[in-house]
């Protein structure tokens, strides 16, 4: 009896143990890529009607990410559900934590909303499995016409499908202070990698006595630090995006070295202000409020109403284009589309649907509004046309898309995640290491050019990659 | 011993009736056991042996042992066990005889004791996301009220980066103690309530000092209820990750990653800047191995601790 109760409490305590460690997800049985078995056209002519019996009210559900813009979002969607005629009610959730991951679950419960916000790794994971509507059957020519320059082949339109169609973009920028610059004899903001890193140089030197230095990154997060900056600076620099070179059809880390190296230097201490390591996004950003950091770069459709409302500033702050080695820019700078909707294809209220994102989410004045009110930088022609922009982005164009920011391709990680399982660090995690001294930079890019290729054709040889390569792929014009 | 078949039929139905409503009672919780702890742990076992990225990505691939063969090679899968042994270690160093001396202090009925325990009580019940944010206000290097402290008593010149390479292990650990120590205490005001008042006073009677009845009545007398409070800090100081989340992610460069965040990285990102590419099926392969690791830790303790049991 004794044994068997020591068996026993071994046993519980070993599951208690394993329990507790085990990532209890809950998610997901085998799920089969079909594609979806009717177009979008199909089902909308069962649509609204079938749904709701006379009477009651079509109830569209939209899921967003997007919290900054909260306020604004549901003004108009209460605005559309007191005055729309077609009986329909739009019921507007806000889930910002884990976004993905609760799609993941609304579609394996099978009680998906009819409209999605997009998100890129959502958008990916799910696209290939036939559960985005295609839009094009419900645009009409005024539709097309208005939004015919933010229909990107192999962004949102696949194959001749449109899948969403994204109104608003980001894009990655410096933004420096100018009046610490000034106090620091510095003139301009720099144009080249060699005179950003003299400058958080010069600026550390005579100014951190004052509890001021030159340059800050948030690098608590790896990817959150280096995909909004030194990313970005490889696309401008090598024409690479994540470390793909389209052209050849692999990967090629190899030539960031001298923006490695750069950042190395950036993030000591000549540079670099205290706890950079361990810093976040959000304490970096009220200390540049502050005054007390000279230069950092971040997403330009967020940090002017960080200033402006978030994190009051009395000095003014400044934005440029990112520096690269010589000055040498041999690629466009990708912009992030923002402000797409997804369709859910297995929406039952699909007409309903495509009614309430034209009067909300696609309407030109709603989106002028928007966009004037600096939720986000549109991108939409007619509305850019006719909108008086808010004064910080009159004072600072380079906070706009510009002829030098153009939308590349999907990377093959990026177009099938399931394609490109890279084992060890994934390449922001090791270029931190190499950017903190940990790792030798030479051959820990070479490291990671091999793992990513390796990864990458592995993918191809069991079939779930396929091979990525643009012959007459223009980093410029990507 | 009597079997159900010696009873009478009236007394058999009062049994069932007994055991029935034993068992109704046990129902909801055995329920949840099965919900919440034995399907999470048969999902990932299945999972170990797939390749998976998750739902919506694609079909789970049968890979057998490829999972676990990558995880032998991780050399920062085993840096985060490494970390993981220096964290446990610490906190079970630090926590212990702490929560010990405050129990023995506190249990003294006196006044302003119970408004005492339940301040240190307080982080037990507090969200570790919200600790974690408060001690990364305390302890960040430029602004944290630790240095600006430290400085202006003199005991440093320079201010400490608290959450650097250097020190963020340490960093964690006071964390960990903080969060935890109320909650051990409690535990040990228990046990020291339960010794007998008749042996201590005895011990008294014979010419022993505080620190002799410490140590050869009071602390052999906490054997049992020790053994169960070293159990509990082993098994949570080996899954403990909320706090590291919130600190650190892990970082700077892994310094601080500990086997349960490695893993649970796999399924979900860390923080809301990050986006992963879920692994579920090396994930559970991490997270396997990670149990197995605390297990063979659990067991180890539990012959080790016999003695303790013996001793009462």
């Amino acid at each position: 009896m004794r044994k068997t109760n020591k068996a026993m409490a071994l046993a519980m305590a070993a599951l208690m143990t394993a329990s507790a460690l085990t990532g209890c997800g809950g998610v997901a049985e085998e799920t089969t890529a079909a594609p979806a078995q009717e177009t979008a056209g199909e089902v909308a002519g069962e649509t609204a009607a079938e749904a709701a019996p006379s009477g009651e009210k079509t109830v569209v559900k939209v899921w967003t990410k997007d919290r900054h813009d909260a306020s604004f979002m549901q003004e108009k969607v209460d605005a559309y559900n007191a005055s729309n005629q077609d009986n329909i009610e739009v019921q507007y959730e806000i889930y910002s934590d884990n976004y993905p991951q609760a799609v993941d679950m609304v579609f394996q419960n099978g009680d998906a909303p009819d409209i999605f916000v997009f998100h890129e790794q959502v958008f990916n994971n799910h696209v290939n499995a036939g559960r985005f509507a295609d839009l094009t059957p419900f645009m009409d020519e005024e539709f097309k016409k208005t939004f015919e320059s933010n229909m990107i082949d192999g962004f949102n339109v696949l194959d001749g499908k449109c899948y969403f169609v994204p109104t608003a973009a980001t894009v990655c920028r410096l933004f420096y202070n100018k009046d610490i610059f000034a106090k620091a004899g510095i003139e301009k903001a720099p144009e080249t990698l060699e005179e950003m890193v003299e400058d958080a140089k010069t600026i550390t030197a005579q100014l951190s006595g004052e509890g001021i230095y030159g340059f800050a990154a948030n690098m608590k997060g790896a990817q959150s630090a280096l995909s909004r900056s030194l990313m970005k600076q490889g696309e401008r620099e090598l024409g690479l995006k994540f470390g793909y070179d389209f052209k050849a059809g692999q990967y090629d880390f190899t030539g960031y070295e001298s923006l490695v190296t750069a950042w190395k230097t950036l993030m000591s201490p000549e540079c670099a202000f205290p706890g950079c390591e361990s810093l976040d996004i959000d304490p970096l950003r009220t200390q540049f409020a502050a005054g007390k950091i000279g230069m950092y770069m971040s997403f330009t459709h967020a940090e002017p109403g960080v200033y402006a409302n978030q994190f009051p500033m009395e000095q003014e702050w400044g934005c440029a284009q990112m520096p690269v080695t010589g000055g040498k820019v041999v690629g466009a700078e990708h912009y992030q589309p923002l402000n797409g909707y997804l369709f859910n294809a297995e929406s039952k209220n699909l007409e309903a649907a495509w009614k309430v994102y034209t009067a909300i989410f696609a309407n030109v004045e709603n989106l002028k509004e928007y966009y004037e009110a600096g939720f986000g930088i549109s991108t939409v022609p007619a509305v850019i046309e006719s909108a008086q922009p808010a004064q910080y982005y009159l004072d600072n164009p380079a906070l706009l898309i510009s002829d030098t920011d153009a939308v590349y391709p999907y990377t093959p990680e990026e177009a099938n995640v399931d394609a490109v399982i890279v084992e060890g660090q994934n390449m922001y995690e090791t270029m931190a290491e190499m950017i903190l001294g940990d790792k030798d930079i030479k051959s820990g890019l070479q490291d990671l050019t091999d793992r990513y290729n390796k990864a990458y054709q592995a993918g191809i040889a069991e079939g779930s990659g396929t091979e990525v390569k643009i012959a007459d792929f223009d980093p410029m014009n990507p | 011993m009597s079997t159900m078949s010696n009873l009478t039929p009236e007394k058999k139905k009062r049994v069932i009736k007994d055991n029935l409503r034993s068992y109704s009672l046990l129902l909801p919780n055995l329920v949840l056991f099965i919900a919440f702890s034995l399907y999470p742990v048969f999902w990932t076992l299945k999972y170990v042996f797939y390749r998976y990225g998750g739902y919506g990505a694609s079909v789970p691939k049968f890979v057998g042992l490829e999972n676990l063969i990558r995880v032998f090679s991780d050399d920062i899968y085993w840096k985060a066990v490494r970390n993981t042994f220096v964290y446990a270690g610490a906190k079970i160093l630090f926590i212990i005889p702490l929560a010990f001396f405050l129990a023995l202090f506190l249990s003294r009925s006196r006044k302003g004791n119970g408004l005492l325990q339940s301040i240190i009580f307080v982080p037990t019940i507090m969200s570790s996301a919200v600790m974690g944010l408060v001690f990364y206000l305390l302890f960040n290097v430029y602004s944290g009220q630790i240095n600006q402290y430290l400085l202006n008593w003199g005991i440093i010149s320079q201010p400490i980066n608290w959450l650097g390479k250097e020190h963020a292990m340490k960093t964690l650990v006071i964390t960990a103690v903080w969060g935890g120590v109320g909650n051990y205490m409690v535990y040990f005001i228990a046990g020291i309530q339960q010794i007998s008042q008749d042996a201590l006073e005895s011990a008294r009677i014979d010419g022993a000092n505080r620190i002799q009845t410490l140590w050869y009545i009071t602390i052999p007398m906490l054997g049992p209820i020790l053994k169960i409070i070293l159990m509990l800090s082993i098994t949570s100081a080996f899954s403990d990750m909320s706090n590291v989340m919130v600190l650190t992610e892990g970082g700077p460069t892994n310094a601080t990653m500990v086997m349960a965040l490695y893993g649970y990285q796999f399924f979900f990102p860390i923080s809301a800047g990050m986006t992963i590419t879920p692994q579920y099926g090396y994930g559970a392969a991490v997270s396997t191995i990670s149990a197995v690791i605390a297990g063979i830790i659990t067991i180890l303790y539990l012959k080790a601790s016999k003695k303790l049991d013996d001793i009462y």
